[in-house]
């Protein structure tokens, strides 16, 4: 590990990450917004809900209460978009940091240095899991502050969330 | 102890030829030439002495040290300049300078100043908008920043203008008086010729000589031009030592290699109206090892 590398990879990686981060956090203002509107129709969609055959509620992963609170809701969204959206971000990263370094040959200017190459994929390693991860905290603190706006955040309970994103 | 030593280092890239059995031995202190054109594994010598490549045989130290295990220490004191310089984009140059100086015990000093200013170079623009010659010399204070004893340079003068060139040599002059080693790469042979005493030529993967610049130019070839009253005929010139031989009207011109006396006493046979007899250039030499 050379910290060197580490903070030039996160100082390189800063616009991605800003980028991102901001990307999300509207994507988590719009979908947790409209949750006090979905909420205010529990009854519409119990109905609907009763409409679907049971067994194939089970089957793709409906449940009846999953609107009925909001870390429920917040979650069928989590598991899919965000997770997308992150993974993009990861995907980016991973590439500039490693493929990139090599393809515009300028991960010479590194192995020149008095380090070993595992020292320079340890440190990047660090780097990108720090950005992820900075990323989903970003995440986690949006949607705190929205939940408490929606005045919500009774229904709402940190451990659980941090879970659901440690999936993410 | 060599500072360098190599002993039939080889790479082959799958199948291609890298570089054969290459045996050479650099001598703390000195400005040693290498060279050879493109493709002929100079690259790839350097990058196998800098652990960028492993080598498929043989073995080496730099140091003492060996090239694959200490590969980390070896660097500690190494300052290199690639042959295609190639940086970050969106880093400036002061970035990045910055941030190879940061690897090394060496602070930033004076010396960054001193370098800036001799080589006249914006610091403040991306690396991506310098020119080629720019960006060469962003590489070239890279190397020197931190102090190493050891500096290899691959093609330095490659992009760089005349004046250029010339503060570069009054740079590592001025290095190798305070006991840094130099291992210069370069296919334009006036520029090893200026600087270096010992000279390697590469051929092919492997080396086909290594000497002295001076004795090379004394002992091997001798560059005559002769004018006749008559036209010369090439079988006048058929004794042995001759090559090149090139008849234009009534001169005749060729490289010689082999007793002087005995050359001088053929040429006493002929009716000359002039005769000079020139050391070659290392240029004429290099063609005469790639003949």
């Amino acid at each position: 590990m050379n910290k060197h590398i580490y903070f030039k990879e996160l100082k390189r990686n800063r616009k991605q990450f800003l980028l991102w981060a901001a990307i999300l956090s509207v994507f988590c203002c719009l979908i947790i917004s409209f949750y006090p509107s979905v909420a205010g129709n529990q009854e519409l969609i119990d109905n609907s809900m009763k409409m679907v055959p049971k067994n194939l509620q089970k089957a793709i992963g409906m449940r009846p209460d999953q609107w009925s609170n909001v870390l429920n809701y917040i979650a069928t969204y989590y598991t899919f978009h965000i997770t997308i959206l992150s993974t993009i971000f990861s995907i980016i990263v991973a590439g500039t940091m490693v493929a990139k370094e090599e393809g515009k040959g300028t991960a010479d200017f590194l192995l020149t240095r008095p380090v070993t190459r595992d020292q320079v994929v340890a440190s990047k390693l660090l780097a990108y899991f720090t950005l992820i991860i900075s990323l989903h905290f970003v995440i986690v603190a949006v949607s705190q502050i929205l939940f408490s706006l929606i005045g919500r955040l009774h229904e709402y309970s940190l451990s659980k969330y941090l879970v659901m994103v440690s999936y993410g | 102890m060599p500072l360098i030593q190599t002993y039939n280092l080889t790479k082959y890239y799958g199948r291609s030829r890298g570089i054969e059995n290459v045996n050479l031995s650099i001598d703390e202190g000195e400005i040693f030439g290498f060279i050879g054109p493109n493709g002929s594994g100079k690259s790839t010598t350097i990058r196998t002495l800098l652990g960028l490549l492993f080598p498929t045989g043989g073995s080496a130290t730099v140091f003492g040290l060996d090239i694959v295990k200490d590969s980390k220490e070896i660097k500690k004191q190494i300052g290199y300049l690639p042959s295609d310089v190639n940086y970050y984009e969106g880093m400036t140059g002061f970035e990045l300078l910055e941030y190879s100086v940061s690897f090394y015990k060496t602070p930033r000093d004076e010396r960054f100043n001193k370098l800036v200013e001799i080589f006249e170079i914006d610091l403040s623009r991306k690396f991506e908008d310098l020119s080629m010659g720019n960006k060469k010399k962003v590489g070239i204070i890279q190397a020197l920043l931190h102090r190493s004893k050891l500096l290899i340079l691959d093609e330095p003068t490659n992009g760089l203008d005349p004046l250029m060139q010339a503060r570069l040599f009054e740079v590592l002059k001025e290095e190798n008086v305070n006991g840094v080693t130099i291992f210069f790469s370069s296919h334009v042979l006036s520029d090893v010729q200026k600087l270096c005493r010992r000279v390697a030529i590469i051929k092919a993967g492997s080396i086909v000589a290594l000497e002295d610049v001076q004795s090379m130019r004394n002992k091997h070839l001798k560059k005559c031009r002769i004018d006749l009253t008559a036209l010369p005929r090439a079988e006048q010139f058929s004794f042995e030592g001759i090559k090149e031989l090139t008849i234009t009207n009534h001169t005749a011109e060729f490289m010689f290699s082999g007793d002087t006396k005995k050359l001088i006493a053929q040429l006493a046979l002929l009716d000359l109206t002039n005769i000079s007899i020139d050391e070659p250039s290392l240029e004429e030499i290099f063609m005469h090892y790639y003949v």
